[in-house]
Parts: structure tokens; sequence; C-alpha cells
């Protein structure tokens, strides 16, 4: 279990690791497994299921401490090993920016609604 | 074949089990070398003793939790993975009965029932499952009614709270089952209670007269399905709900 921040080069690590311990599990690779690119995309070319996501997910949330993805990001938008990386740096780096973007919206949908209300009365 | 794994003590998270049909599984699981983790509002008597003679929390673990809190309910799990390692079963117990007719209930009393019944049962699982999902195994058994089962007068949100962990039971086995984690329900009749303390005595006897096997269950009876269940003779069910009432529903 990791005690400070980790770098993304450990995010990085961590991630692949137990995506190949997930793909040993499966006995999908026989002999020797795949190298494991940040391009891969997990389910297409690395054959993770949902379910195979939400073992990694819980995982990694034992050993980082996070789990991005209950609010900061939302897990449809996880495609590529990449994207999984970036949402932990995500978590990590205190960029809120999806949840700022959801109370812009919020906000313009109160003044849009409010003017309605004006223009009504 | 014995192995490190089957004589490893099992990490059993009981939810309500300070007393009534909690208490005797708490007490079943305690009997067969499991390792017991349970919440409920107020300490009990029972829970009491249980922590006094096992004041290390070895096997034992009671922690005041309200259930209706779903991040207490997630601490209280992630603090039983600590403390012992693993979580590999859950028995989603707490309940409360919620009586009267539907016109004239209170909103209050509705969601109090939805929270604890329902909603307190799908967060626990959400929580226990990331656990299981880590080893991939784990047994998870919901405490549904026979009112989820047949339609009674008096007990529609009940029932529909009972139905519906029923419904997440067979979804949930589907959704679990390749990674070993397999979903039950046991659906307990009429017992020995606080819930039929309050029955009239002819009610009480009518009850008995519709039983083909002629008695009231007793926690016990419930108990013995549930810890079938967990055991390793019932590796090959998932799914199901077991309907444990002498037969009053056949």
């Amino acid at each position: 279990m990791l005690n400070q921040v980790p770098s993304k080069q450990e995010i990085q690590k961590l991630i692949e690791e137990n995506i190949r311990q997930i793909l040993e599990e499966k006995a999908l690779h026989d002999g020797e497994l795949p190298e494991i690119g940040l391009e891969d995309r997990l389910g297409a070319e690395l054959g993770l299921s949902s379910l195979d996501l939400a073992q990694l997910v819980a995982t990694l949330e034992m050993h980082l401490k996070a789990d991005p993805f209950q609010e900061l990001v939302p897990i449809t938008s996880i495609r590529t090993v990449a994207d999984l990386c970036g949402a932990y740096e995500k978590f990590f780096s205190g960029d809120t920016t999806d949840q700022d973007q959801m109370d812009a919206l919020l906000a313009s949908k109160r003044r849009a609604e409010a003017r309605r209300n004006n223009n009504r009365s | 074949m014995s192995t490190n794994a089957e004589n490893r003590s099992k990490v059993v998270i009981v939810s309500g089990g300070s007393r009534g049909l909690g208490q005797a599984l708490v007490t079943g699981c305690l009997e067969r070398g499991y390792t017991v983790a349970t919440f409920s509002r107020s300490e009990s008597p029972f829970i009491k003793t249980l922590t006094q003679q096992d004041p290390e929390h070895e096997r034992f673990l009671w922690e005041p939790v309200d259930a209706t809190d779903p991040a207490a309910l997630k601490a209280f799990v992630s603090r039983v993975a600590s403390a012992y390692g693993r979580v590999d079963a859950l028995i989603n117990n707490a309940g409360v009965g919620i009586d009267g007719i539907l016109p004239t209930m209170r909103t209050a009393q509705i969601e109090q029932g939805i929270d604890l019944n329902l909603k307190a049962s799908i967060y626990l699982i959400q929580a226990c499952s990331k656990q299981m999902l880590q080893h991939s195994s784990g047994s998870i058994i919901n405490i549904s009614s026979v009112n989820a089962v047949r339609g009674h007068s008096g007990v529609a949100v009940y029932s529909a709270t009972k139905a519906a962990l029923d419904g997440l039971t067979r979804s949930l086995a589907r959704e679990l089952g390749p990674k070993h984690i397999r979903v039950n329900s046991v659906a307990p009749g009429y017992f020995e209670s606080e819930m039929v303390a309050d029955l009239t005595p002819e009610a009480r006897q009518r009850i008995i007269r519709r039983t083909p096997l002629g008695r009231l269950g007793t926690a016990d009876d419930m108990a013995h399905v549930v810890l079938f269940l967990l055991s390793p003779q019932a590796s090959f069910i998932t799914g199901q709900t077991i309907v444990v009432d002498g037969g009053i529903t056949c």
C-alpha cells in the first residue's frame, strides 16, 4: 500500500501489474502475457470485461486509497490503459474539472429558469 | 485435502447481529469457527457478552453503526477488511418491519423502511463486493421474507423492499458469478421473534394450522439454512431464494 501521493510512473506500474494479474487469472493468454501498452484498449485488445474492470478498480482502491469513479470521472469514459492512469492522476492532482463543469452547468440551468420565469411575469 | 485457505477462519459480516435472527446468525457463525463482524444501532446484552469474551476482537467485532448512513456502512466494511485482511461473506440481515395500510402510511415511515431494508443492503453489498472481487470469491446472503413471494395486506412496503432484495439477488448472482461470488436470498416465514410477539393467540394458532409442518419456525431454523448457503456444500448454488416457512406458502 502506498503511503504518499503516488507518481505517474507508480500509478502506471501498479495498474499494469494488476491488469496482468487479472489476465493471468482469466487464463486468456497461455504462456507469456503480452506487453501492456498505454494505448491498449481494456476491452477490445486486452480482453477485460466490465467486471474485470470493477475488480481492477477495487484492487487499486485498496492500494491507492482512491476511487476516482465515485464522483470525479465516469467509469464509462475509460477505454484505454492511459485513460485509467489518467483518472488516478487526476484524483491525486486535486483537479476537479468535471465537478466544476457540472456546477457551472447547474448554475447556467438555474439562470435560464430564472430568465424564463421573469419573462412569464 | 486441507489447504491454508480452508483452515483460515472465514470473515463474515452480519448486519443487525445484536438480537433475534441476527443473534442466531452470529452465534451459528462463531460456532462454525468463522470470524464475525457485526453492527447495530445499540449494544445488546448478547453483544456485550461476546465483546467481553473477546476483548481483543480476535474473532468477534461489533460497532455501533446507523445502517441508513451509506458512508458509515462503507467505513465499517473498510475497518473489518483492515482488521481481518479480507471479507469472505456478507449476511444482509438488518431490517425493520413496516406495518400499515399504504394509503395512510407516513412518508417518513416509508422512507425509513426503504433506507434500512433495501438501500442499506445495496450499499453494504457494494462495499463488500469490492473486497470480495480482490480475491475472486465470496458469498452474499440477503434475508428476504415470505412477504416477498406472497401478498399480505398491511405489509405492502415491507413486501416491496424484500421483493426488491430478491431481484437484487438474482441480478447480482449473474453479475458477480464470473468472479466466484455467490448471491442468494433466504426468505423466512413466521418464526419465534419480536415480529410475531404481537400476534394474538388466535392469529398464532391460525398460522400454525395453515403451516403443513404444524409449528412456527425458530431463528435457528433460519440460521441453519443461511449457514448451509455459506458453506462449501452450497458452492454451486447462486441466484436463489430459499423459502424457509414450514410450507405455509406451498
